[in-house]
Parts: C-alpha cells; structure tokens; sequence
C-alpha cells in the first residue's frame, strides 16, 4: 500500500510533465492539425537551451525562459519556414507528417553536431526528499507539479477568456469559415505555433531534470509517450491531454512497481494501441459518428 | 573490383530489397508504416537462429533455435515469418485507423518489440545481439572473405524481387492496391474490401523486408537492436522519395543514393572538433534537407511512378478475339444487351486501335444511339422496358425494400423509421430539405452506413449491415455527391477498376496467370474505350483522372457505373455542380441506365429535372418518408408543400 502511495506520487511528477509536453501538441493539432513527429526535438532544443543557459550561470528560473525561448523560436521556425509553405499547396496530410519527420532528423541532428553524443547534465542544486503525507517528494519535483497547474490553468484562461482563445477555437472548428469572418487563420496558426514551442520548450527543460541527463534524442524517446497520453485524451483536446497525461503518468509510474521499470515505456505505447483500437477518438471524447462516405447529410 | 566497391555494391543491392518493400507499403498501398525495419530485424533474427549454430553463450544470454540450417532454408523462414508476423500487426493497425494514427500505432509496434527484444536475453542475447552469422559464398572466389561473391546472390534476389514486384504491379492486384491508396472510399463502392487489400500488400511487404533482413544479416554478420530504429525507416522513406514513390526502378536509384552515395560523400567530411558524431549528424541532417527539397521541388521523385499504358494484349490475340462470333454481345455494355448486332464490327476495330491517335475516334451516329439512347425513345420505351422485364418482375416487383430504418449520430436522428419501396427498372427520385437524411440513406443502403435498426432489402436479400464491397458485389452501386475517382490513375485504370473483378485481382493470379489475365482483360479495355468514347473521354483514357475536369470527372464516373454493370444505381445529387448544357446529358445518361434494366434510385434537389425523368418521386423530411408518388400528386400533398415544396416553389416565382 505505502509503495502503491509512493508510486502515485512519482506518477503525479510523471503526469505533470508529460501534460505540459501533452498539451502544447494538442493545441496545436486542434488548430493547425498537423501530426508532428518533430514535437519531440522542440522539447529536445528547450532542454539543451536550459544547458547553454545554466552553463554560463543561470539559475532553475533563467533556465527555463532560455528553453520556453528556445522551444518557441524552433517551433514558430518550423511553422513559417517549413509547414506553411507546404500547407498552402494543400498536401495530404501524410505528407505534412512526413516533412515533420524530415524536420525532427535535421534538428535532432544538429543538436547532435553541436554538442555531441555524450550525456550532459544540468547543474542544479540538489535537494533532499520530503515526507508529504504518503508522497516522498524533492522540492523540484514539487515545483514542477505546482508549474505544471499554474500554466495548464494558463492555457485554460487562454482559451476561454481571450480573444486569440476565440479565433482559436474558430479556427479550430473550420479554418474556411474562419476565413470568410475576417478571422486570419494564418496568423492564428503561428501564434499557436509559438505557443506550442513555448511550452514544450519548457517541458524539455522538466524532462531534461527528471532524465538526469541530455542527450540529443532526450525528445524523440519521449514522444511516443506524448502521442500516448494524447490520443488517450483525444487527438486535439487540450483538456483531454491533461487527462489523459494524468492517465497514462500514473500507469507508468504504479506499473513500475510490479513489472521491471525498464517495460514502463512499453505499458505507455500499450495503452496507446488499445485506445487507438477501442476508442480512436479519445477516451474522454463523447463517441461520435463516423462520417460516412464523405457525403454529407 | 576492389572489396571496397563491391561492399558498397552489396549495401546497395541489399537496401534496394528494403526499399521495394517499404515501396510496396507506401509506394503502392499509400501505408504510412513506420515499422518497416522492425520486419527488416525480424527477418535478420530469423535467419541468424536458423544458419546459426546452438547457443552456448552464458545465462542469462544466449538465442533460440540454432539450427545450423542452410542458406536458404534461412531465408525462406525469414521470409515467411516477417511475413506471417505482418499479417498480425496489419490485421490490428489497419482495422479502422486514419492514417496517421496507423504511423503512429506501427511506431508503437517497433518501439515495443526493440524493447522486448533487448530486454529478454533467451530470445535474440538482447542489446548484445548475435554474431557471426553464415555468409554463403564469401570464401569463394577470388574476392576475398568480406563481401565477395556474396554480392552475387544478393544481386538475385534483387533480380527476383523486383521482377516479381514489376509483375505483380501490373496485374489486377497492383491495380487494385493502388486504388486504395489513391480513394479507398470509391475503391469499397467499386466492390474492394479495402481492409482485406491493404492487409495483402502490408503482408507482402513484410516478405520482401523479411528477405531484405536475412541478406542484410548475413552481410553484415552481426545484428541487434540498435540496428533497426525508426530513423532506418526514414532514410528508406528519403530513398522513396529521391527516387520516385511508386517505380521500383527509381526506388532503387534511391536507396543507392541515399545508402551508398549520401553515406559515401559524407564520409570524408572531418570530424568537427572531439565530437565522434558529427558525421553521422551532417548525414542526417543532409538527408533530412533531400526530403524536404525532393518534396519541394519534385514530390513525383527522379522517376515518376509510371503510367498505365492501355493496350490489348497480343495483336494476335486481339484479333483471335475480334473474330469469335458472338463476342461482340458477350462483351458488350449492358446499355445494348437488348439490341442485337451490338456495335459494328468496324467501330470495334476502331475503337481497339484508334486512341493512339490524336483526334477523337470518329463514332457512327447509330453506335452512339445504341450505347445511350436518346431520351425521347426512352421516354416511351422506359415502359416498354419494365413490362418486357415482367419475367424478374413476376417474381418481386421490387428490387429495393426499406422498411423502419433507424440511424442517430448522437442525439440526431438522421434518419428515423423510414420506409419506402423502388420497383424494379423503375427511375425513381428521392428528395427533401437539407438534412432530411437523404444522404444518410444513401450511405445506409450502400452499406458506408449500417443503421441502428430495421431492415433494407435487395432483390429479396437483407444488406443492412453488409460492408460497402459487399453490397456493391451484390450489384448494388453509388455515385458521391463530388464524383470520387482514383485521381493518380489514368482514366482507362479507373475504367478497368470499375468493371466487375471476378476474383481477378488476387496475388497468385497475378502471378502466375499473368497471360491469361491479360487476354480477359482485353474485354474489358474494348468495352471501356466504348464506352469512354461515348461519353467523350475517349482520348483522355491515358490521363490521370485527377485531371479532368469537373464536368469531365462526373461523365466518368457514369462510365464507370456503366461498366461495372450494376442492378441497381444510386445517384447522389448526379447534377451538383454540372453546367446546363452537361445537365441535358446527364439526364440522357440516366435514362440510357433504365434503358438498359438498371433501377435508378436518384437524390436530386433540381426538381424540373426529377420531373422530367422520374415517375416516382419519395420525399423525406426529418428522417422520415412523408410522402411518395408522382410529382404532380405530389404538389397537391399538402404536407409536402409544407415540408419542401413551399420554399422551392417560392423561390421559382
């Protein structure tokens, strides 16, 4: 029982950083619909950005802005240098994803070639576990769980109460439609853009902590599991990634007690098979229709 | 050739096995599969416990099998079981999912089974992998151990892959295949479970990776998990992609380039400072850069896919046929299955000959009328034609029967408890408001759709719930409100695709039989340009469709309907976005369908139209059938003015 407690709270610190990864992809797949293979190495430029940055002194805060920085700088890039040129010609969408993969092997890469393959890691101070009720917590994975409320509560006022949330959604329930009212679709696809980076960017730098150690496929190797936690809530739902980040954290962290901790990767891309053949649409997603033959009713 | 070269030669050669595979997946089917290498690996573990000797590695190492089995054994289990293995992921990933969540799902497929392989050391020695595989050949010769004459089997099984792979393109089974990777949903309308073909092709993809995977392990005499990430799968993607996404030549140019030439160039790039890496990372970055140019600048590749050419087979053959008595009316369409002599000779003549030429196939006025009649004889003959059917008719009049269907998406209703009843050879319309679920009836009875509850019926037989391929087998068919064709295609493809299959486009018939299918087909390319020609298209047929226009895509698709000689049609809103002058000809077509004992069930809002034609009109509204009659009985309803005809009437005045 104490060890089930203990792993619930490693599970929270787990779901707190995978929903600020989570959600920043789903808002983005909720209004520019693009399946990004490369999100994992925007998460992957935060948390090198947050070495450079913690290398030449900076604390845990400077830190973080260098990564937020960085992981908008790289995502808006992407967007206006690589995707919406193509997305103009009105691709398929496979091939959206596939120029997302183009972009995840040349960051990746570059990454690679300016810090090299070996594993690097933040000099942080380190600090002792407390006793919280049954959760044996550091202080910064407290304060990662604490950040992670604060901006998913961000998010939330961001898209219910202003007015870049509203062309948002708009954008989001039909880009033509928005169009014809005055709304600049474009527009509202970057800013999405650099918010997703932002977030993510800052993920990284949590992810980077949590791993102990940088390496340039610190990213990648995490992306399935956001994929996990994203179609679990619903491909496109921002609430539903907090969902289902809190999910598909939990599981990891509690199967880790009974399975060798090595498979708890393996249990996050189960869990994600199962969704996509049970519920393709989301677990929390009210089932909906599929539309049938393209014809409209 | 020093060994160097003929290293790099066996590279090549063994990725071009891989990159044919992938090209069957994605090439061909259009499977976004990420998890092509991961059957790479299977295929190489296969090989290796079978070539290799016991284990005798220390627990908790050590491998299954070691067999100490030839060669070939190897590789044919590589084969069959990379194989058998795909069949099990592709009947999960491919059971209902968009295709990027099938990419998404196939990752998943990989990262687990590199996960479970380096981690269960009994079965593959885990991250430690195996070593020191047989490489049949390689101390034969004079070329030395490391490589040598074993670039010779590798350059036959290359030959063989692809000369299999060219065949099979070709044949009904490519064509089939790469319908669905152009419009699955006009694919399933046409009579193709399109689950079942996308299985087959991810299935025999899976074979050649798994070959690909035992020469790959026994050339490089090593292997483990860390030899098959996804980025492996990507840079064959980059191969696909430089070299021209669906031709098996290009796709081999391709895996050259980027797996021998990229790798080569990059090679003698100093390292940048003490990072071991950084070769590897400007590859990378190099290559991920090709594919955005490529896809930028060229997305078709080096060389693109090549088009179908439509000719008949074998002149001698061709005319063998010509002169069977008797096959002209065998062969041709169901438009003038009631006239005898069905089209002259000579015109059958042009019609096999003509389209290379550049003008238009000059038709005798007489074929033209035989093969769509003018709607003035029909209009009287339409009768004729359903009392001449009164043999089919004694026995049920009606050829479609709905009785108290139910269909809700969420709360709405789409269509609630609606009945109707189309007789056989009858032009019967169907109308309503917008979201009077005429569309959903539609899909419903076509089988896009299954209903929630009650019963449709098909010349005596239940079909609610059948799947969309089996309804249309039955000869029940559909048009789409946008006329969906199989755009990549060239018109005479999308013919040939429409026509009835009969089992024709199976792997083993394309394989084996490939002569004889050629020659059936042949019936089906004369009776295609025929019927092209009758619509206009005719010097269009080695198009792509995608091509046509609007105007043009709709004409097709009544090509289509006609040669794939349905029993009964439905037409969904056939006049949208059809110029006036269009309109009158489709009017002519649809009534050369009854014509020739196709029932018609047409939604339709043009309603002097519907008048015009249809002597039978149902009217919806709000999921439910109000009212049924003809047009005039229906105007003095005065539920259906209410519900539709108010409105439109109004907006007529």
């Amino acid at each position: 029982m104490n060890n089930l407690l203990l792993g619930v709270g490693f599970g929270l610190v787990t779901a707190a950083i995978l929903a600020l990864a989570t959600v920043p992809l789903s808002l983005q797949m909720s209004v520019a619909r693009i399946p990004n293979f490369a999100h994992g190495e925007i998460l992957t430029a935060g948390a090198y950005a947050a070495y450079v940055a913690n290398e030449h002194g900076a604390n845990f805060w400077w830190s973080a802005l260098a990564a937020a920085a960085a992981g908008g700088v790289v995502a808006f890039l992407m967007n206006a240098l690589l995707l919406q040129p193509f997305a103009r010609r009105k691709p398929k969408l496979l091939i959206l994803f596939i120029l997302t993969i183009a972009a995840s092997l040349i960051i990746q890469n570059l990454i690679l070639l300016f810090f090299g393959g070996n594993s690097l890691a933040y000099n942080l101070p380190q600090s002792a576990p407390h006793k919280i009720g049954p959760f044996l917590l550091t202080s910064l994975n407290l304060l990662t769980i604490g950040l992670a409320v604060v901006l998913m509560v961000a998010v939330h006022v961001l898209l219910k109460y202003t007015k870049f949330g509203k062309a948002q959604r708009a954008v989001s329930d039909s880009r033509d439609l928005a169009r014809v009212t005055g709304i600049n679709s474009e527009g509202v696809i970057r800013l999405t853009w650099l918010i997703d980076g932002v977030i993510a960017g800052f993920a990284g730098f949590l992810l980077g902590i949590s791993s102990g150690t940088l390496s340039p496929t610190l990213g990648q190797g995490y992306l399935l599991v956001i994929f996990a936690a994203a179609i679990l809530g619903g491909i496109g739902k921002p609430y539903g990634a907090m969902a289902g980040a809190l999910v598909i954290g939990l599981a990891m962290e509690i199967s880790a007690l009974y399975i060798p901790a090595s498979y708890k990767e393996a249990v996050a891309f189960g869990l994600l098979i199962l969704t996509l053949l049970a519920r393709p649409n989301g677990i929390f997603a009210a089932p909906r229709a599929s539309g049938a033959a393209g014809a409209t009713a | 050739m020093s060994q160097y070269l003929v290293g790099l030669a066996t590279t090549g050669v063994i990725f071009s096995v891989i990159a044919l595979a992938l090209n069957v997946r994605w090439g061909w089917a259009g499977e976004f599969d990420i998890a092509l290498f991961a059957f790479v690996a299977i295929g190489a573990y296969v090989y290796s416990v079978i070539t290799l000797p016991p284990s005798n590695l220390p627990p908790p190492g050590g491998y299954i099998l070691g067999l100490r089995w030839p060669f070939l054994i190897g590789v044919i289990a590589a084969i069959v079981i990379a194989g058998l293995l795909s069949g099990i992921a592709g009947a999960v990933a491919l059971r209902k999912l968009r295709d990027d969540y099938f990419g998404i799902t196939t990752l998943a497929i990989t990262l687990i089974l590199a996960l479970v392989i380096g981690q269960y050391t009994p079965l593959f020695d885990g991250y430690e992998g195996l070593y020191g595989m047989p490489q049949p050949l390689s101390s034969v010769g004079a070329m030395g151990p490391d490589g040598g004459n074993y670039l010779l089997i590798c350059i036959a099984a290359l030959i063989v892959t692809y000369l299999v792979l060219e065949r099979l393109g070709k044949s009904p089974f490519g064509r089939t295949v790469r319908s669905v990777r152009e419009d699955d949903t006009a694919s399933a309308a046409f009579g193709r479970n399109v689950y079942l073909v996308k299985l087959k092709a991810y299935i025999l993809g899976g074979c050649v990776a798994g070959l690909g995977g035992a020469l790959l392990a026994a050339y490089i005499t090593a292997f483990n998990p860390y030899g098959w990430t996804p980025t492996e799968t990507f840079l064959i993607y980059a191969a696909i992609f430089i070299g021209g996404t669906g031709n098996s030549l290009g796709v081999i140019i391709g895996a050259f380039f980027v797996e021998v030439g990229v790798q080569e160039v990059t090679r003698y790039i100093p390292q940048i400072g003490n990072n071991a890496s950084s070769g590897d990372a400007i590859r990378l970055v190099v290559i991920g850069l090709l594919i955005v140019a490529i896809l930028w600048f060229r997305p078709q590749g080096i060389l693109p896919e090549r088009r179908a050419r439509d000719r008949l087979a074998g002149a001698g053959a061709g005319a063998g046929l010509l002169a069977v008595p008797g096959w002209a009316a065998r062969i041709a369409p169901p438009w003038s299955r009631q006239a005898p002599p069905a089209v002259p000779a000579a015109k059958m003549e042009a019609a096999a000959t003509a389209p290379l030429s550049a003008e238009p196939v000059e038709v005798p006025a007489q074929a033209m009328a035989l093969t769509f009649r003018s709607p003035l004889l029909v209009s009287a003959s339409g009768q004729a034609g359903q009392a001449g059917n009164a043999g089919q008719a004694a026995a049920d009049p009606v050829a479609l029967r709905v009785s108290n269907v139910v269909r809700a998406f969420g709360g709405v209703r789409a269509v609630d408890g609606a009945s109707f009843e189309v007789r056989r050879g009858s032009l019967t319309g169907l109308i309503g408001p917008n979201g009077a679920g005429k569309s959903t009836m539609i899909n419903l009875i076509s089988g896009f759709d299954a209903p929630d509850s009650g019963v449709i019926e098909f010349d005596g037989k239940r079909i609610d719930g059948k799947p969309a391929h089996a309804v249309a087998r039955l000869g029940l068919m559909r048009s789409f409100q946008t006329p969906r064709e199989w755009g990549g295609l060239t018109v005479m493809d999308n013919m040939l695709l429409s026509a009835p299959v009969e089992g024709r486009d199976t792997i083993w018939r394309g394989l084996l039989t490939a002569r004889r299918l050629r020659a059936a087909e042949n019936a089906d390319r004369v009776r295609a340009r025929e019927l092209l020609d009758a619509v206009g298209l005719l010097k269009l047929k080695d198009e792509p469709a995608g091509n046509l226009s609007g105007g043009q895509k709709r004409l097709l698709e009544f090509a289509r309907l006609a040669v794939a000689t349905p029993r009964l049609v439905l037409l969904d809103e056939p006049q949208a976005g059809v110029n006036p002058v269009l309109r009158e000809r489709m009017g002519d077509l649809i009534l050369a369908m009854v014509e020739a004992d196709i029932t018609v069930l047409m939604v339709e809002h043009n309603l002097p139209f519907l008048e015009r034609l249809c002597g039978h009109v149902i009217v919806m509204a709000l999921g439910q059938t109000i009212a049924s009659g003809s047009m005039a009985e229906l105007r003095a309803n005065r539920d259906v003015v209410d519900a539709y005809l108010g409105q439109e009437h109004a907006a007529d005045v």
